[in-house]
This record gives C-alpha cells, sequence and structure tokens, in this order.
C-alpha cells in the first residue's frame, strides 16, 4: 500500500462511516466503481471499525504488569485499570461503572447500601500512582471549596474519605445528566430557553464568587443538564480568594498538569496573571457565545495552541450575530426551523435570529469577553442581571466598546503603522466632537465626547512610547496638552515623551536639545509634585528626573548647575524618606546614601570641604547600616583622603 | 527527589522554545532525555516500596513533565512535551515488553510469552510488540495518524487536547483516529486484506 492509496482508503471510509450503515454499501459501490480492491480495503477497514470496540480507548495502563512480573519479583494479581474493580467497595460505597476519567483521577457511579436505604452517587477518586503532593493538595482543596457550597446548581459534596491503602475519595451527588451545550442542541432549545439555562448557572457561579470560590475552569463539560437543571461540577482547580478579592496563592501560578482547556481560558489565565472573578465572567461569555451561536469566538480554524493563545489574548470576538448567517450548523431552532420544508424560510428564520442576535446579545456576549478584567461585567450577577433585561426587553447596561477606546487599541496594536497619522487620528476625532458640538446634543454626552477624545490622546501617546517612537510620543503629547493643560494625565504624558526624548538626544549626542527636554520634564513633573505633594510616585519621578538633568549638567561640565540640581534632588529623597516613615524600605535608604553621595563628592569638587565631608559621612553610616559593603569601602577610601 | 533531574529543567525548556521555534534538531536532542526520564521514574517508582501499586503511562508521562520542565515556560510548551513524551513513552513499553519476553524464554511456554508482551487496557490485553509494528506500518502510510496514536494511546491525552498538540480541529482528530484505530485492529487480528485473501479469520484475537 503506498500513502496516496491509504489517503484515498481513508477518504472513502471516512465518508462510509458518515452515512447510516445501510447506506455504505451503496455509497461504496458508486465511488469505487471498477476498483474492487479498493472496496474490499474500505469493507475489511469498516469491519475492523465495528469489531474494535474499546481498543485502544483506553491509554496505555498499568505498566506494573511489566516490572511486577520481572521473575525475581512476585507475581501480583493486582490488574485492575489502575483504577478499581467494579464492585470495589469504600465505606458504605459500592462502585458500579466508571463514569469519568481525568488525568489524575476517575469517577465512578456508586451505590450506598444502607440497610434499607439505597443511592446512586458519584465518587471521585485519586488514581493509584497520582498521589503526588500536589494532586493530594488539590483534592483537599476541592474538597474545602465544596463542603461550603451549597446551591441547587451546584452538585454537591456527600461525604468525604481515604481508601484502605490512604487514597482521598470525594462523594458527591450523581448527575445523570447532559453537558449543556449538547443540552440544548439535543432538545432545540429556544434562545430565551438557552438564556434561562444559562442564567441558572450564572446563579451557581455567583453563589461561589460569594463564598470566595473562583471556579476557573467553566466550560459545557462541567456542566451537566438533568430534568431541565443544570448542575456544576467539577471544582477541581478552583482557587479560594481572599476576602479582599485577590487569589490567595499567587505564588502557585504554574501552570496546570492537565493541559488547559484553552477554549474558554480567559486571556489572563493564557498568559498567567492572576485570576479573579472576572476570569469566570470571561468563560461564561465564551460558554454564553457558544450556546447560542453553536460557535466558539474567535472562529474555529486556528490551528496550532499558540494561536488560540495568540486569538484569546489580542484578537476581537466575532460578532455572535455575524455567525448565524454565514454557517448552517447552528443547531437552534430560530436559525434551522423548517429546514427541510421551504429554503426561503430557512433563510427568513435565520435573519429572524441574526436580528435577535444583533444589537443587545451581541453587546452583552462582547462585553464578558473583553480583554481586560475590569472591564467585564463587574459580577456574575451584573452579568446575568443585564441578560434580565435583555429577556424583559428593558435597556442593558452592556455598550460596544466607545470608538475612542476602540481607535486606541487599533494604534496600540499597530503603533509603527500609524506613524503620520497623530496629527491627523487627533484631528479627525476632533472633527467628530465638533459635528457632535454641532449637532443639538446634550452636554453630558459632549462631555462624553470630550473625555473619550483625551483618552485617545493619552493612548496616542502611549503606544508610540511604547513603540520607541519618543518624537512622535512627544509631538502628541505636545498636542494634548495644550488642548487640555489642566489634565494631569496630559500633564504627565508630556512629562514623559519629554524625558524619553530627551534620552534619545543624549545618546544622539544632542546634549543641548536633551538638555532642554529635560528641563521640560522636570518642569512638568514639578507641577504635577506639587497637586500631589503625598504622592510618593510623582515625588519619585521628580526625583529621577532631577537626578537625570543632574548628570547631564555635570557631564557638560555645568558644575554649579549640576550641583543644585542634586541638591534638589536630596531633597526630594529626603522628602521621600520622610514620606514612608517607619516603613522605609532599603532601596529608599539607598536613594538616600546615594543623593548624599553624590552632593558630597560635587561640594569636594567645588572646594567646600567640611560640607562635602558631612555629606560623605551620612552616605557611609547609611551604607554601613545596609551592609552594602563595596560603596563603605570605596566611601572610607575616598574619606581617607 | 533523591536522583532528580530538575536540574535540567532550564535545559529541556531551553530545547522545548527551539522546538516552538521550528529548530528540528532540538526534538532529537530532547528525545533522549526524556526517555531516560520516563525509564528513571518507571524504575524508582517500583523500587519504592509500594509494590502493589499500578502506573500507569499517563502518569509516568504527566510527573516528567512536571519535574522536567519548568513550570514557568510557556503554554505552547506542554504541547511539544507530549508529543516528544509519547513517542518515548511507546519506546519504554515496547522495551518492557521485549525484556520481559527475553527473560521468559527458554521453559515457559509460548502461552506465557505471549502474555508478557501485554499492556492491560480497560477491557483487554494489547499486545505491544504487535501494536508496534502496526503503528511502523501506519507511520510509513501516514505520519501525522502514528502521531495521533501515541498521544492518544500512549500519553493519554483527549481529544481535544490531542487536536491541541497536533494544531489541528478536534473533529479531524475524531475522523483520523476512527481510520487509524480500525487500520491498526485489521492489522493486529490479521483482518488486512492480505491476510483476508489467505482465509484468516478475521474476527480472531
Amino acid at each position: 500500500m503506498t500513502p496516496q492509496r491509504w489517503e484515498q482508503i481513508r477518504q472513502l471510509f471516512d465518508g462510509a462511516l458518515e452515512r447510516p450503515a445501510q447506506d455504505r454499501a451503496a455509497y461504496l459501490r458508486v465511488l469505487c466503481a471498477r476498483d474492487d480492491e479498493l472496496r474490499r480495503e474500505v469493507e475489511t477497514l469498516l469491519r475492523s471499525s465495528e469489531q474494535a470496540g474499546e481498543f485502544l480507548e483506553t491509554p496505555a495502563a498499568q505498566l506494573s504488569q511489566f516490572v511486577l512480573r520481572d521473575p525475581s519479583r512476585n507475581p501480583s494479581h493486582d490488574d485492575d485499570a489502575g483504577g478499581y474493580p467494579e464492585g470495589y467497595r469504600v465505606g458504605p460505597y459500592q462502585f458500579v461503572r466508571r463514569i469519568g476519567r481525568g488525568g489524575m483521577g476517575a469517577v465512578w457511579l456508586a451505590t450506598r447500601f444502607d440497610q434499607e436505604y439505597r443511592k446512586q452517587v458519584a465518587i471521585k477518586m485519586v488514581k493509584r500512582g497520582m498521589d503526588s503532593q500536589e494532586i493530594l493538595r488539590r483534592f483537599r482543596t476541592e474538597r474545602q471549596v465544596l463542603a461550603n457550597l451549597d446551591h441547587p446548581n451546584i452538585a454537591r459534596l456527600i461525604d468525604g474519605g481515604s481508601t484502605p491503602d490512604g487514597l482521598p475519595y470525594l462523594v458527591m451527588e450523581y448527575v445523570e445528566g447532559t453537558p449543556i451545550d449538547q443540552y440544548c442542541e439535543w432538545r432545540r432549545c429556544s434562545i430565551s430557553e438557552r438564556l434561562h439555562l444559562f442564567r441558572a448557572v450564572c446563579s451557581a457561579v455567583h453563589y461561589a464568587h460569594q463564598n470566595l470560590v473562583v471556579h476557573r475552569d467553566i466550560k459545557p463539560s462541567n456542566i451537566m443538564v438533568a430534568d431541565g437543571i443544570p448542575k456544576l461540577l467539577d471544582f477541581g482547580i478552583a482557587k479560594l480568594l481572599s476576602p479582599d478579592g485577590a487569589t490567595l496563592d499567587l505564588a502557585q501560578t504554574r501552570p496546570e498538569m492537565r493541559p488547559m482547556t484553552l477554549d474558554y481560558a480567559s486571556p489572563e489565565q493564557v498568559r498567567g496573571e492572576p485570576i479573579t472573578t472576572a476570569t469566570d465572567v470571561y468563560s461564561l461569555g465564551v460558554l454564553l457565545f457558544r450556546l447560542l451561536t453553536g460557535k466558539m469566538p474567535y472562529g474555529a480554524k486556528l490551528g496550532s495552541q499558540a494561536a488560540v493563545q495568540h486569538a484569546i489574548c489580542e484578537q476581537g470576538p466575532l460578532r455572535p450575530s455575524s455567525l448565524v448567517l454565514a454557517d448552517d450548523s447552528t443547531g437552534i431552532p430560530e436559525a434551522t426551523q423548517k429546514m427541510e420544508a421551504v429554503s426561503e424560510s430557512r433563510d427568513k428564520a435565520r435573519k429572524r435570529l441574526r436580528k435577535k442576535l444583533a444589537g443587545d446579545l451581541d453587546n452583552i456576549i462582547l462585553m464578558a469577553l473583553r480583554k481586560e478584567p475590569h472591564r467585564r461585567y463587574l459580577s456574575v450577577e451584573q452579568f446575568s442581571e443585564d441578560i434580565g433585561r435583555y429577556l424583559e426587553g428593558r435597556p442593558v447596561i452592556a455598550r460596544l466598546d466607545t470608538p475612542g477606546y476602540q481607535f486606541a487599541k487599533f494604534v496600540r496594536r499597530n503603533a509603527e503603522g500609524v506613524a503620520a497619522a497623530v496629527v491627523i487620528g487627533v484631528a479627525l476625532i476632533s472633527i467628530a466632537v465638533v459635528s457632535h458640538d454641532s449637532e443639538v446634543v446634550g452636554a453630558a454626552a459632549r462631555q462624553q465626547a470630550e473625555l473619550a477624545l483625551q483618552r485617545t490622546r493619552h493612548e496616542l501617546v502611549a503606544a508610540y512610547l511604547h513603540a520607541g517612537e519618543p518624537g512622535r510620543a512627544y509631538a502628541a503629547a505636545q498636542v494634548a496638552y495644550s488642548a487640555t493643560p489642566a489634565d494631569p494625565l496630559a500633564r504627565r504624558d508630556l512629562a514623559q515623551a519629554s524625558q524619553a526624548l530627551g534620552d534619545q538626544r543624549e545618546s544622539g549626542g544632542n546634549r543641548q536639545e536633551a538638555l532642554r527636554l529635560y528641563k521640560e520634564a522636570l518642569t512638568q513633573y514639578e507641577a504635577l509634585a506639587l497637586t500631589n505633594p503625598h504622592d510618593a510616585g510623582v515625588q519619585r519621578d521628580v526625583m529621577t528626573s532631577t537626578n537625570t538633568l543632574g548628570a547631564i549638567q555635570l557631564e557638560a561640565g555645568d558644575v554649579p548647575g549640576a550641583l543644585s540640581s542634586y541638591t534638589r534632588a536630596l531633597q526630594i529623597t529626603e522628602g521621600l524618606a520622610a514620606l514612608e516613615g517607619s516603613q522605609i524600605t532599603a532601596a529608599t535608604r539607598a536613594e538616600v546614601a546615594a543623593a548624599n553621595r553624590r552632593v558630597g563628592e560635587l561640594l569636594l569638587r567645588n572646594g567646600a570641604k567640611d560640607a562635602g565631608l558631612q555629606k560623605l559621612r551620612k552616605a557611609l553610616d547609611i551604607y554601613r547600616q545596609l551592609g552594602a559593603n563595596p560603596e563603605v569601602a570605596e566611601l572610607t577610601r575616598q574619606l581617607a583622603q | 527527589m533523591d536522583e532528580s533531574t530538575l536540574g535540567d529543567s532550564g535545559e529541556v525548556t531551553r530545547l522545548l522554545g527551539e522546538i516552538g521555534r521550528g529548530q528540528k534538531q532540538a526534538v532529537n536532542d530532547l528525545l533522549p532525555l526524556v526517555y531516560d526520564e520516563l525509564h528513571r521514574l518507571a524504575r524508582s517508582y517500583f523500587r519504592r516500596e509500594r509494590g502493589e501499586h499500578t502506573m500507569q503511562p499517563t502518569a509516568l508521562v504527566h510527573e516528567a513533565y512536571i519535574r522536567m520542565v519548568d513550570q514557568r515556560a510557556p503554554l505552547e510548551s506542554h504541547g511539544h512535551f507530549m508529543a516528544v513524551a509519547a513517542t518515548q513513552m511507546r519506546r519504554v513499553l515496547l522495551d518492557y515488553a521485549r525484556k520481559h519476553r527475553a527473560a521468559r524464554r527458554g521453559g515457559d511456554d509460548q502461552k506465557v510469552l505471549l502474555e508478557d508482551t501485554m499492556v492491560i487496557c480497560e477491557q483487554r490485553p494489547v499486545d505491544m510488540i504487535l501494536l508496534d509494528v502496526a503503528l511502523e506500518k501506519l507511520a510509513v502510510l501516514d505520519a501525522r495518524q502514528a502521531q495521533l496514536v501515541e498521544l492518544r494511546f500512549f500519553a493519554g491525552l483527549s481529544v481535544e487536547e490531542t487536536a491541541q498538540v497536533m494544531g489541528v480541529s478536534p473533529a479531524t482528530v475524531k475522523r483520523s483516529w476512527s481510520s487509524a484505530r480500525a487500520f491498526l485492529h485489521r492489522e493486529m487480528t490479521g483482518g488486512s486484506l492480505d491476510a483476508a485473501a489467505l482465509g484468516a479469520d478475521s474476527s480472531a484475537l
């Protein structure tokens, strides 16, 4: 057989499998025309496929079979599939059959025997051989999490314990259901039925959040619907939040041992950033997207895992409504009603669904799917209430991103490509504001537009700085500053851009220009500091800026200028130290020492010997306390001279 | 963690990074490292006192990942690692099978020999040596399908996980999986066309 021949056989085989068994013979007769051998190949393959049963379906198991049969060892007949045989008992529970399997463990259907009391439960076991510290820890977390959760839409924890050989297990409510997406598809639920189911899931997740639990793994296979009631399962990788909302063990950010289900993962999960309740809001957004369109937000043909990650972090999701007309396979009756009847009516039905999704539902889903956690719904409850408002026909709070924001996003993504667009871009938006102005719009709308414009200008400067284009950043910052001199953000942008451009001029050898820019940066920082005397961040900016200026003055041979800059920097640094008070950090103390030293050295150079020595001794004291040995050695030598 | 190879995690992570950038040589450098680690894990596991335990290759592969790869490595490294580890797990199992057959040779009868090359799966045992021969045939016809079998059967990845590692859709994995499984089953049960022509009983296992 050649690869080409196999390819041919495979395609026929795939095609035959897609057809009902009784149609296959005819299908093969037609397609294999005169090639009897080809037909026999496919037929034997189909027969093998039927006979194969569970062949290879369970991963290779039980290495001990080999090792334990080593002649030097005692033979063992412990030969169940890395788990437990049917009929195995733990406590009052007897295993019936395995109903689920994960990388670390398995879930068994079991019956509880208690005199007359008989009840079916699901038992989650750690697999033998998988009882590493990490997995046991996770198991304990899940048990702790579940013990505190009692909600109609969360599978209940009934019991827990350890097997005789010390492996922990959890006894859970047995939910004999269907994953929520399949349930909707099979039952051909309407949009509003889907939304109601989804809101029930939201109530479970919100309840968990109120109990400081983030699920982190919301996806259809973890939501089983039985008797029309969805139940959230598998808190296996849930996180406990501390009351202030941060996850408790941020240090433990290593990727999960089982590969993460990327499809429902949020940007912050992909990037390994802190997880909050907003993470569940995002995954719920993906779930709703899927329930309403049958598709995933970033399209199906993404190829590699890296591409999926990139899409999650960078690419905007598709608009749910745009998918309805693009494809047939939406399993929603609104989309496929009377599909078999007349093709016209099918098109109409799909247009109707598209109309339903366009607008509020689109906005609701896209709001949950925003990349930045803080820009999503504030809570799952808010998300769910917005759907409630939609169902009742009231206005929803979800809005599309403002044009200004979207423009800024565009600039950020394409920073280098928008070289000439600074002026044009700002001009365009100015025109938009003006035209807003000329229409009879409320003052509030105008104010909103102004704010959007302001934010866009800021985004432009940030984008250029980020792209390493300080010249353009400076130009953009000047435009912004002249438009709104009172806006502290504009002031800061101008300061940062001046500083960055100054650095560029300095390294390009244009010292005069660099000096001018550094001075301009300093002026802006000092103005900011004046209005925020207790803001350590601003003070630090002034300090850095002053020091930079001093260094370049010194290089230019302007000793008095440098001395005055360094003296000013010393004052600010000491002010910073005072702000930190008893909480002063080693870093700040080192800054104070360095500032004293700089001033001391310059004073000496200027002939002010006593004052200079005094500063150097002060620096030496601090360095000694900090245990900064090289500095101590050097200063000691300097002072000895 | 006595004779741990944790010190290598930087090296392994670096190699995974190179694989990510498309440097094929890195795969060859990584293969022996992973093979050794899987072997070492299997041996050390059974040297501990819990001889009654069973150890699943899937678990070994995951443990190897945790021990060998810097846990801050990018997520895609996981996929590259799994692809390499699946191939090597297949080799580890095959080695065990061959070794034990050799150890049993002489004295014992053929039946025992056969049993010793089996990996027990949920429903029925799978003969590792026969599977290896069949897989080699499949690899000649379609290397990607052979890799898929390694990922699903030897590394124990789910359809979705396999799809991620191979960069294809789950639907493609499912389709490809069923023809690969049918092919292997046919090869291993003597049900291929050549054998059928000779009148072999295709239903025998």
